[in-house]
């Protein structure tokens, strides 16, 4: 059930066995699984309804409704934008349904240096293959590349890289398990009583007559999945504890760039299905380091964000846009080992320090000449970097543009689109803001089920590690019902 | 050149005061040398179509930029600014402070960094291009960032209108005209009655 936000005409009261704040892949994930074991289940989040048949495919219209401040969040300096969704569904809205395995390696570095024994990949297994039944993934096949991927899965097969066609989410995921969703509403605090979560208190956003009025939850248990930036910020906004001085900070962004490449056909890379392919060979992880790398990624962008990235000014930028149809994309996705911070003030969303370390900046430049790479190798005529200015690779080999021009602020512009490690779990509670299965370790019944949890970058896009992870931990909960809920 | 050393430097350390790097429209914006330039629009023309967000003179920078960095025909300026002038009006006010603040700096940025006696809306076309180039490949990381920011302004000025599209052979939207069916259906959302009713405070 979702509530219309439009009838309320006043001060709402509600109590629940759970309130959940954030409707993304971890705060959904842990109602439906704890609304389907028969606990009442309220969510609240921040961002609209947008009904399917609101959808319309025009950046004008969905970038101010869908996105968080329309998309332009940005760290301090301005050099990494942050894509959060904001509506029911969180950033798994707009996504391209990637659904990639937490690395096994990760797991085993996490459970091994952060006194996680219970990550291993064996033990999240079945919660791993619960959500893949659950949203229905399926394994892209070659018949379903568009041009772009293709593209991409060809040049891996001329330079001998090692890549795989990935599982995506396609299927409509929408179900109704029984919780109560509460869109429209700001969470503003998460309300304790002798050290337990005891219910949530928020604003809403939109009512009946505009006024903005007051939500309060009372709930035995809280979930907080608000996202690596706002779960944060909520509990810092509730005055909870944190002994080990770990909220808000290890902060990963996994900034992503894009190369452009020309090719002699027409590609319309905004047909078809995206990202159908990914290229691996660039991503080390094993069990005794958090690794390095990045993955490579087909990838596109509608006109007013391919507007945006081109490179160039005036005509030249005109021109550029005028190939609009015979350019393809590789999106660089970065395993970063560079630790943010967020800086908190009130009422006033976080400010995000994140300075890209020069390993992070020397595998970007390495990406860059790998994707430019594959781009040549898949036939394409020219390459154009993600520099303000034009800067165009002509022939296969000719990469010392790229390390001319290095890496400064703002030139390229990363865009981050999966926010992670604010909140980080660990055995240990000196070192860290959660345990295992993600319940705080200064407040009972409290818990954190989003991307804040993972204590590194997780290597892969995370939809379906938080996913993972919120399922194991609405298992938790369930299994330990009685002494969560007396019942 | 002191007083523009000065004021650069003035620039700099505003930059690095944390209210003004919460979040971006395009950055930061240095913004606060923004709050300190004039935002009269005496000197600027009337503009046919009344505007929900813009004055007169931010309308004319956002025009003259949008048409100048996307390469674009005078005739489109207005277009494209009463569609930025729509979008803006629905943006939260930090947003739109920073954007009225960027479109000032930009206006009398002249000054400051070409040392011009005259506004960026009087400079020539070509004037107006070495001048925005100029932020574009500056070595101040923040004028870079306003750049990219005006830049993406301009973009969406233009590049969201369906009268974009053909030029560059984008199609349009699938939605709308390939029939989905009934393969995503949404749940229509229950009045406040509803919910109270099943979660009655205790």
């Amino acid at each position: 059930m979702i509530l219309d936000s439009t009838t309320v005409d006043g001060d709402v009261a509600l109590s629940s066995d759970v309130c959940v704040i954030g409707s993304g892949a971890g705060g959904a994930v842990v109602a439906r699984e704890l609304a389907e074991a028969g606990r009442s289940v309220v969510v609240v989040e921040d961002g609209p309804y947008v009904r399917s048949g609101e959808f319309v495919q025009r950046e004008d219209v969905m970038y101010t409704r869908i996105y968080r401040e329309g998309g332009t969040t940005a760290n301090a300096e301005y050099t990494v934008l942050v894509s959060q969704g904001r509506l029911v569904g969180g950033s798994t809205v707009p996504s391209f349904c990637l659904s990639i395995r937490p690395p096994r390696a990760i797991l085993a570095y996490w459970a091994r240096n952060f006194a996680l024994p219970g990550v291993g990949f064996e033990a999240i297994y079945p919660h791993l293959r619960k959500v893949e039944k659950q949203i229905g993934v399926r394994r892209i096949t070659t018949e379903q590349l568009n041009a772009n991927s293709t593209k991409l899965l060809l040049g891996a097969e001329q330079l001998g890289y090692r890549g795989y066609l990935p599982f995506h989410n396609r299927t409509g995921c929408v179900e109704r398990a029984g919780a109560v969703i509460i869109p429209d509403c700001e969470a503003r605090q998460i309300v304790t009583h002798a050290g337990h979560a005891a219910g949530v208190d928020g604003l809403f956003n939109r009512s009946r007559t505009g006024t903005r009025y007051a939500l309060k939850v009372r709930a035995k248990v809280v979930v907080l999945a608000a996202g690596a930036i706002n779960s944060p910020r909520l509990w810092q906004a509730s005055s909870l504890p944190d002994p080990a001085q770990a909220v808000g900070r290890n902060l990963r962004l996994q900034p992503n760039v894009v190369v452009s490449a020309l090719y002699p056909e027409v590609i319309t890379a905004w047909r078809g299905i995206p990202q159908g392919y990914v290229v691996d060979e660039f991503l080390r992880l094993d069990e005794r380091s958090a690794g390095q790398g990045y993955l490579l990624l087909p990838t596109f962008a509608f006109p007013v964000a391919a507007a945006s990235v081109l490179p160039g000014y005036g005509e030249q930028h005109r021109q550029l846009m005028e190939l609009y149809p015979r350019l393809g994309a590789i999106g660089i996705f970065l395993h970063d080992h560079s630790r943010g911070r967020l800086e908190f003030s009130e009422n006033a969303p976080p400010t995000v320090a994140y300075r890209l370390g020069g390993l992070d900046q020397e595998q970007l430049l390495d990406a860059m000449v790998q994707a430019s790479e594959l781009s040549f190798a898949a036939g394409a005529a020219k390459v154009f970097l993600p520099y303000n200015h034009v800067v165009t690779i002509r022939r296969r080999g000719a990469y010392q543009a790229i390390h001319e021009r290095g890496i400064r602020a703002n030139d390229p512009l990363f865009i981050s689109y999966q926010p992670q490690g604010t909140m980080r779990m660990g055995g240990n509670p000196r070192q860290s803001v959660v345990d295992d299965h993600g319940e705080a370790h200064m407040v009972r019944n409290l818990f954190v089920a989003d991307a804040s949890i993972f204590p590194t970058s997780v290597a892969v896009p995370p939809q379906l590690s938080v996913m993972t992870f919120a399922t194991r931990t609405a298992q938790h909960i369930i299994a330990n019902a009685r002494g969560y809920f007396g019942t | 050149m002191r007083d523009r050393a000065t004021a650069l430097g003035a620039l700099q350390f505003d930059l690095t005061r944390r209210e003004l790097l919460r979040t971006g429209f395009g950055g930061v914006l240095l913004l606060s040398f923004g709050a300190l330039l004039p935002s009269g629009c005496a000197r600027y023309s009337p503009i046919a179509r009344p505007l929900k967000f813009l004055s007169r003179k931010e309308f004319a920078v956002v025009t003259r930029a949008a048409v100048r960095i996307l390469g674009l025909p005078d005739d489109r300026g207005d277009e494209i600014g009463g569609f930025i002038d729509a979008l803006l009006a629905d943006l939260p006010p930090t947003t739109q402070n920073q954007a009225r603040l960027m479109l000032r700096v930009v206006e009398h940025g002249t000054h400051l960094f070409d040392l011009k006696p005259r506004r960026f809306t009087r400079l020539s076309p070509a004037e107006q291009d070495a001048y925005l180039r100029g932020w574009m490949e500056s070595s101040l990381g923040a004028r870079r960032i306003i750049f990219r920011a005006l830049k993406t302004l301009a973009a969406l000025g233009y590049y969201a209108q369906p009268s974009a599209w053909h030029p560059i052979g984008y199609d349009g939207p699938w939605l709308g005209r390939v029939d989905i069916g009934s393969r995503f259906t949404h749940e229509e959302p229950a009045p406040l009655a509803v919910v109270r009713a099943r979660f009655p405070n205790r």
